[in-house]
Order: structure tokens, then C-alpha cells, then sequence
């Protein structure tokens, strides 16, 4: 039992680490340097082939590791130090509760494949993206330098204001599921909704079963959809919510003092973020590891006629997971999207947007979504 | 809570892993002092002030409204788990709890604590 679970450490250390985290910083560049009309990274090459910028993510790091890191004069020896870490470590240990599949029973063993299933599974990312926040506030007052100042009561503005709306935005789909844990929401989501109507009335025979929704957050409730993908964006701070660190307004804010691998550490804090907040927003509203109109108990009783009900199990265990990939990787790629589309919101509005624009929105749709729960009385939000 | 070993075990291995990128560079990254270096960034005037002073009050602000819209934040989580089961008293009890809360949020916006 221990082993297995530090086996499924390692793996999905592995996965975040080796696969996605040089992705997302790959995409990030790439996919930015497209939309901008630039080529990107086109230098760090081996044996002259460039794998379209591939492999500059791997020598950032080489290069943030192999530097000095200068701390300014008059900064807070231990704090200054110590503030990247903080930053890193929570949004490391946020990948615990991001299931990359469903529950499986092969004979009697039950596997799932997340490494910590908590029943309170969305709490730790709100509470650990808050201590992160901590991280980036902490690296500006300890720098001793005016911009880095700016940039940390900004960042902790920020990250305080983004936490009641990123916790408010989540609410009514908690209300649709019934639960807070993120695997059972993934079960929840791995059906369809019948288009009900005009259709039931025609006789479509076996095509009926394919012309229906599937189940998922972002079907039963687009709006919040919306609001907790761009509140929890704005509560990491990247573009276009990063006037804390904006890098032409205030020469990069909280983290203007830092070099070499502090520095690394800050730029890997926010990839990760990335790689988190699709995670998240894949198992609440992307149906999780489900794959559409083929629920798991499909796959399982269409493959085992042919290998048995065993090996079947696991064939759909790898479907969910490189379902979830897909979903995991094509949100990462939403965010640049959104990122890289949108002009900074300044500090003041940014604030006024979150206090005014997210929260009243998100309230209103707990209390929009409740009465329709309560009125329906089960069935879609 | 067997479910947050797994919790404990990736926080051991993050904290190891940031632990071992610190020291790799204490390593191998070179070390020249130079006074000029270690001079905070200033802009490009290199004008110097003292960054340890006092910054706008409306950070303070946020930071008490902060806590008293985040504490009722926190009631709301276990009740939508469980607002099915509830119904409509559950609704209607909730409303009745946010409702001071509403109050609050309006005098604040009417007070301009919400104004930057």
C-alpha cells in the first residue's frame, strides 16, 4: 500500500515535472510568440534542430540554476531566501488532489488515480493557492526596493480579493454535485443529459442515444465556468491579471530583486499554477477523465467480450487518463489564448472587477442555481 | 485520513526537490560582489528612496474586508454539498444569512471603501 502510493508520488511528480511543466513553458512561449506574430524561440538547438523552441524551456532552467543570485542591499536575509520556496512548494502539493482518472476494481483491489482523494479536495486548492500568494508578497517586502514593495501589497490586494470570488464562483457547481471531492465529481460528470423536447417526440431510434450532452460543469453551468476560470487566473497572477508584477509599469514588482534560481523558482511557480488550474478546471467542468457519450461502464463491457473484464479495466484506465491529458492540455492552451488576447487590467481595475464585477456575479449565480436545484429538485442546474 | 498521506509524501518530496535546486545553484552559480549589485533597482535615474515606508491605506481596507467576506465564504462550502438534501429551507436560510452580508457590501460600496 505505501509503495503504491509512493510509486503514484513519483508518477505524477514525473508527469508534472518532466512532461507537462516543459509543455506549458514550451506553449506559453510559442503559442504567445504566434499570436504576437513573432517566430519565439528559435536558438537553443541540438545538432541544428531547433524542435520549434522544444528545448528552451530545458535550458531556462539550466540557465536560472547556473546563475548568481544576488540579494539587493538591506534585504531580509532569511526572508529573501526563503520567499521563492514558499511560492513553489504549495502549488506543487495542489497536484495531490487533481485525479487523472475515475475509480477502478480490478478482482478486489479499487484504484484510483489520485494520489490524495480528499473529501474536501477543491478546499486545499483555494487554501494552498493563498499560501503561494504569501510567497510572491513575502519576495517584495523582503527586497528592500520601492518597485518590489509596489508590487507585494498589489500581489497581496490581489490574492486576498481573488480568493472570495475564486471560493464564491465554485459554489453553485459544489450544490449541483452534491459533494467537494474531486474524483466523485469526475463519476458525476461521466453521463449524458437528454436534449428532452422536441427530440423525444421524434422517433430517432438509435441516434437518439448519441444526440444528447454530456454531463459536464461547463454544460450544467457555463457561467460559472467562466467566472472560476478567470478568477482563479487572476488569483495567480498572470497576464492580463498582473499589474502586481507588470513588467513595463513596475519593472517586475514583487520579483524585480531576484536572479539566478530565485528567480527559477518564481518563473516555475507560475507554470505550475498553469498546469494546476487546468487540472482543476478539467475535473469540475470538463467532465474529469470521462470521455463523451461512453461512460466507463461502456468502454469496460464493450472491451471485456474480447480480453476479459481485468484488462478491459485497465485499457479504460489509460483512455480516462490520456482523456484527461487532452482536456488538461487544451485548457493550458485557453489560458494563453486569453492571455495573450486581453490588454493588463491596472491595479484599480482589477479591483474594481473583482469587487464589483465577480463577486455580486457569482453570488447571484449560487442563489440563480440553487432555486433551479431546489425547485427541479435534482436534475441538471 | 489515510487520504492526506499522499498530501504529506508530494510535500516532502516539493520541499526536497526546491531544497535541492537551492544548493545546486549555491554550487555552481559563480559569486562576484560588486557594491554597485547589490544596489535595490531604482529605474533607469537610479533615484533611491527609502522603500520601507508607508503605502496607501486602501490595502488595509481590503485586508479587513477580506476577512469579513471571506469567514461567510466558508459557511457556504458545506452547505451547497448538502443543499439538496436541504431544499427550500436550506435556500431560504442561507438568503437570510447573506442578507447582513448584503447590507455590509452595500455600505461599503456606498462609503467608497471599495473605490481605488
Amino acid at each position: 500500500m505505501t509503495l503504491l502510493l509512493l510509486a503514484k508520488t513519483l508518477t505524477v511528480l514525473g508527469v508534472l515535472l518532466v512532461g507537462l511543466v516543459p509543455l506549458t513553458a514550451w506553449l506559453e512561449r510559442r503559442q504567445s510568440a504566434l499570436m504576437q506574430d513573432r517566430v519565439g524561440p528559435a536558438r537553443v538547438n541540438v545538432a541544428t534542430a531547433t524542435l520549434g523552441g522544444l528545448l528552451q524551456p530545458l535550458a531556462d532552467a539550466i540557465a536560472r540554476l547556473a546563475k548568481e543570485s544576488v540579494r539587493p542591499r538591506g534585504a531580509d536575509r532569511v526572508l529573501h531566501a526563503l520567499a521563492p520556496a514558499l511560492a513553489l512548494v504549495p502549488v506543487i502539493v495542489m497536484v495531490a488532489v487533481i485525479p487523472f482518472g475515475a475509480r477502478y476494481t480490478i478482482g478486489s483491489t479499487t484504484l484510483s488515480l489520485v494520489l490524495a482523494d480528499a473529501d474536501a479536495g477543491v478546499l486545499w486548492f483555494f487554501a494552498l493557492s493563498t499560501l503561494s500568494g504569501l510567497g510572491f508578497v513575502l519576495a517584495g517586502w523582503s527586497s528592500n526596493s520601492d518597485y518590489a514593495l509596489l508590487g507585494a501589497v498589489r500581489a497581496g490586494a490581489q490574492t486576498v480579493s481573488c480568493q472570495i470570488a475564486m471560493a464564491l464562483s465554485l459554489v453553485p457547481m459544489f450544490a449541483i454535485y452534491g459533494t467537494l471531492r474531486l474524483s466523485d465529481m469526475g463519476l458525476v460528470q461521466d453521463r449524458s443529459i437528454g436534449l428532452g423536447g422536441l427530440l423525444s417526440n421524434l422517433d430517432l431510434g438509435v441516434a437518439a442515444e448519441w444526440l444528447s450532452l454530456p454531463a459536464w460543469g461547463i454544460v450544467q453551468n457555463p457561467v460559472c465556468f467562466a467566472t472560476f476560470l478567470l478568477c482563479a487566473m487572476a488569483a495567480s497572477r498572470q497576464p492580463p491579471f498582473d499589474s502586481s508584477s507588470a513588467g513595463s509599469e513596475i519593472a517586475g514588482g514583487h520579483t524585480v530583486e531576484y536572479s539566478g534560481v530565485g528567480l527559477g523558482l518564481f518563473q516555475l511557480a507560475g507554470v505550475v499554477q498553469l498546469v494546476v488550474i487546468a487540472g482543476i478546471v478539467t475535473a469540475v467542468f470538463l467532465g474529469g477523465s470521462a470521455i463523451p457519450w461512453l461512460s466507463q461502464d461502456r468502454i469496460i463491457s464493450a472491451v471485456s467480450g474480447f480480453y476479459g473484464e481485468g484488462f478491459a479495466t485497465l485499457i479504460c484506465m489509460g483512455a480516462h487518463a490520456i482523456a484527461f491529458l487532452l482536456k488538461l492540455v487544451s485548457v493550458i492552451v485557453l489560458q494563453v489564448v486569453l492571455r495573450g488576447s486581453m490588454p493588463r487590467l491596472r491595479d484599480d481595475q482589477l479591483m474594481d472587477w473583482l469587487w464589483k464585477g465577480m463577486m455580486p456575479l457569482a453570488l447571484l449565480n449560487i442563489f440563480a442555481t440553487g432555486f433551479v436545484l431546489v425547485a427541479v429538485g435534482g436534475g441538471g442546474g | 485520513m489515510a487520504e492526506y498521506v499522499g498530501v504529506l509524501l508530494i510535500l516532502a518530496l516539493a520541499v526536497a526537490l526546491t531544497g535541492a535546486m537551492l544548493a545546486l545553484n549555491l554550487r555552481i552559480a559563480p559569486r562576484r560582489d560588486l557594491a554597485a549589485k547589490r544596489d535595490p533597482y531604482a529605474g533607469a535615474g537610479g533615484v533611491r528612496s527609502a522603500p520601507r515606508r508607508r503605502f496607501a491605506v486602501r490595502f488595509y481596507v481590503v485586508a479587513i474586508l477580506f476577512l469579513v467576506f471571506d469567514v461567510a465564504v466558508v459557511f457556504l462550502h458545506p452547505w451547497s454539498a448538502v443543499l439538496r438534501e436541504l431544499g427550500s429551507p436550506g435556500l431560504v436560510a442561507m438568503a437570510l444569512f447573506i442578507a447582513p452580508l448584503g447590507v455590509a457590501y452595500v455600505y461599503a460600496w456606498g462609503k467608497g471603501a471599495l473605490r481605488w
